[in-house]
């Protein structure tokens, strides 16, 4: 076991540790039948469905490999389209009996790694990577996984060096979308656009990769400011039904930049509770002075007060958001966005850190950011006008 | 494409997306709150969860049309019921409780909809060590958390239940009597530190005692002024006492109002001796509505039954902890000040000064006026 992981368990394992209880309103009994308590996936949705027939059947079976395997993918793809959260534990029950093992099957380890990145412990899930790549340097998912995480946490040179790592054999698309990114994260965007733009050809319509190469070409063309070029992007994908909520927040962070927030509260109307889309209602909200602004930030809170007792840290960069855009609490968003820089280094959480040291008048709190672009050699055109306001220019 | 490559790209379509928007920042993940309020003899709580969880553990939506209604979940409610107490368990020395359900409610956290399940249990030894088990959901959401709180007369405890530790023992007395004495003695000094009446009334004492004695030797004062803390010490201490314990009631608004009325003659008998030169016997008469005042916060944070006068003890100490750092804070200032000339003014426009504030809050106070910002 990886001093790591085994530092994860014991800090799982502190079950007396003091937290403070989370208030609620008084309890009421509904007098109605009709009354909806929670909407869930219908019967007719194919995934929803076989997920739930395969953690039943697995619930009787739990040392069933073969079908944990399915179970855990599954619930993964269901956490992933939705931003759920709950899904991704539930990958990691169906994989139980495996879990704990220093040295589990191979498959059931690259799996245990996408969960811990989901609940960004990137250490716990890098070391797992490691030891799979270690032994075998040829797969392909281990090698995705690993690019990613490393570009997430900041490390964009060796999360590059394993997108060229990426076998040989594999769709090219992939290992194209994988380097355009990595590209896109170290002052290469306009490379990267081109790479991408003669890699998704309408040939590759259809394919699980395309959807992802898009998101990325968006991404990259927000970075190189071609805001046209994502809204369109972004407008397609979220053309039809269910569409990916990260999608979906991305498209709204999008609009809420271009000053449309009534655009974006009309884009996120109906489209589920995830707490990404809950933030930027809200952040819309405010800018519109809509009544509804109260109820979103009280959910919020209550969200975050719940984690808090739970011992839960995945919320940083949404909770540091919210304090600097909804609430306005310049210190304590500052405080969060640092902490949210020591786990993650993408460019919004870049930028998350230069709004709150902007606002909170501590201009030397910024200083992180400037060093790593720097090394990185990170150009987007979302951070240029804050190192503008800053005085510097990495 | 292949298979292989197949799975490789529905691979990064599940991994890569990390970088765009963190996949977990989302929804919510899954809480169950137990909540459990111990007496003597019996005990009451009740037990959250989500509808959407409960959903995964006994499938909820008879009619699969994506839509869980109260009546669907009436149809099933004393299964649900018996489903959900069975995964909690409270044990004493003498066995485990036998939780009786009652009818299941409903209220909002977060955003979503979580079912209530309120819980009777009957059984022996409560007073003694508890064993408290929590292991919902564990084998079906294995990020799930169960947040425990546990009230009793010794206080409130909180705890988060995980796949890992699904139990947890409470042991009464103990070393948990330490904690309380700490929490209540800090209770104590953080009332007297925001307390600004009763800031004001001690400077307002130690004005009267240097203006008296401002030609004595620092002895002298130092002396005059432990009289006089002494004495404030005593008399709320009694009053304290008295009515935390019930023997004395004075209604809250009458206290803090007379609260008031004592600094502003406070101040106006350092300029004017109208009741006495003697300003330990002010803090002495005084001082006993204030000790009224201390109670009323105290009864505000709820002392804890079992505990009453151990609690009682440290919160009094705590006060005379804030009390002894105002005073170390604001004597020595006012001593440098009595020494200057500018004093003949500066004295009796401090004492004008909070007879003025002092006054302003009898009437905010008593007759409801808003005249000054706290």
């Amino acid at each position: 076991m990886s001093f790591a992981r085994l530092m994860m368990f014991a800090a799982a394992g502190m079950a007396c540790a003091v937290v403070t209880p989370v208030s609620a309103a008084e309890p009421t009994r509904p007098t109605s039948d009709a009354t909806i308590l929670a909407i869930v996936p219908a019967s007719q949705d194919q995934a929803a469905a076989s997920l739930r027939s395969d953690q039943i059947a697995l619930a009787s079976d739990r040392d069933n490999l073969a079908l944990a395997l399915r179970t855990a993918r599954m619930a993964i793809e269901a956490g992933r389209s939705a931003a759920d959260p709950r899904r991704y534990g539930q990958a990691q029950a169906a994989l139980a009996p495996w879990w704990s093992a220093p040295e589990p099957p191979e498959e059931v380890r690259v799996l245990r790694a996408v969960v811990a990145q989901a609940y960004h412990d990137f250490d716990g899930a890098l070391a797992d990577l490691d030891a799979i790549l270690a032994r075998s340097p040829d797969n392909a998912q281990a090698r995705l996984s690993r690019a990613f995480v490393r570009m997430v946490t900041g490390d964009v040179e060796a999360g590059g060096a394993d997108c060229r790592a990426l076998p040989a054999g594999l769709d090219p698309v992939i290992a194209i979308v994988c380097k355009a990114r990595a590209d896109a994260l170290s002052g290469k965007a306009s490379e990267a656009r081109d790479s991408l733009l003669g890699a998704l050809t309408p040939g590759t319509a259809g394919t699980a990769m395309r959807g992802f190469g898009l998101a990325v070409l968006a991404d990259t063309g927000l970075a190189l400011g071609r805001a046209d070029e994502a809204s369109r992007i972004f407008a397609a994908a979220t053309a039809g039904g269910n569409p990916d909520v990260s999608i979906l927040a991305a498209y709204a962070d999008l609009l809420l930049d271009g000053g449309r927030p009534a655009e974006a509260l009309s884009l996120l109307d109906g489209k589920g509770n995830a707490d990404i889309l809950i933030l930027r209602r809200a952040i819309a909200a405010k800018k519109l002075n809509d009544p509804r602004l109260a109820g979103w930030a009280s959910i919020m809170n209550e969200r975050f007060a719940a984690a808090a007792a739970g011992g839960v840290r995945v919320h940083l960069r949404e909770e540091a958001r919210f304090r600097l855009e909804v609430e306005g609490d310049t210190v304590n968003a500052l405080a969060l966005a640092i902490d949210n820089w020591s786990v993650q280094k993408e460019p919004p959480d870049a930028r998350l850190l230069l709004e709150s040291a902007l606002a909170a008048n501590q201009p030397a709190a910024a200083q992180p950011v400037i060093d790593f672009v720097r090394r990185t050699g990170l150009s987007d055109a979302r951070l240029a006008p804050l190192f503008a306001k800053l005085g510097s220019s990495p | 494409m292949t298979p292989r490559a197949r799975l490789i790209a529905i691979a990064a379509a599940l991994l890569a997306w990390i970088t765009l928007a963190p996949a977990a920042s989302a929804h919510s993940q899954s809480y169950g709150y137990l909540n459990i309020a111990l007496n003597s003899e019996s005990l009451t709580g009740t037990l959250d969860i989500a509808v959407r969880d409960l959903d995964t553990l006994l499938s909820l939506d008879g009619n699969g049309d994506g839509s869980i209604t109260w009546g669907e979940f009436r149809s099933r409610e004393p299964a649900a019921i018996a489903s959900v107490l069975e995964r909690v368990s409270i044990g004493t020395e003498n066995g485990a409780c036998a939780l009786k359900g009652r009818p299941a409610l409903t209220r909002t956290r977060g955003g979503e909809t979580f079912l209530v399940f309120p819980f009777d249990g009957d059984c022996e030894g409560l007073a003694g060590p508890l064993d408290i088990g929590y292991r919902l959901l564990f084998d079906l959401d294995a990020q799930h958390r169960g947040l425990v709180n546990v009230t009793s007369s010794q206080g409130s405890q909180n705890f988060v239940m995980t796949p890992v530790a699904q139990s947890v023992a409470l042991t009464p007395g103990g070393e948990s009597r330490t904690g309380l004495i700490l929490t209540w003695t800090a209770h104590g000094v953080h009332h007297i530190l925001i307390g600004y009446d009763h800031i004001l009334f001690v400077i307002t004492l130690l004005l009267g005692t240097v203006m008296q004695r401002r030609s004595g030797s620092a002895w002298q004062m130092l002396t005059e002024t432990a009289k006089v803390i002494t004495a404030f010490t005593l008399s709320h201490s009694i009053t304290l006492g008295l009515a935390a314990l019930g023997i004395l009631q004075v209604p809250a608004v009458l206290a803090e109002s007379l609260i008031a009325a004592t600094i502003a003659l406070a101040a106006v008998n350092n300029l004017w001796p109208i009741l006495t030169k003697r300003v330990w016997l002010v803090a002495l008469v005084f001082g006993l509505i204030h000790g009224v005042g201390f109670a009323n916060v105290l009864t505000g944070l709820g002392l804890p039954r079992g505990n009453l006068l151990a609690s009682l003890l440290a919160f009094n100490v705590g006060v005379e902890i804030g009390q002894l750092v105002i005073v170390a804070a604001a004597l020595p200032v006012i001593v440098l000040i009595g020494r200057q000339s500018a004093w003949r003014y500066a004295g009796p426009a401090a004492n004008l000064a909070i007879a003025a504030v002092a006054l302003m809050w009898v009437s905010d106070r008593a007759l409801g006026t808003s005249l000054m910002p706290f």
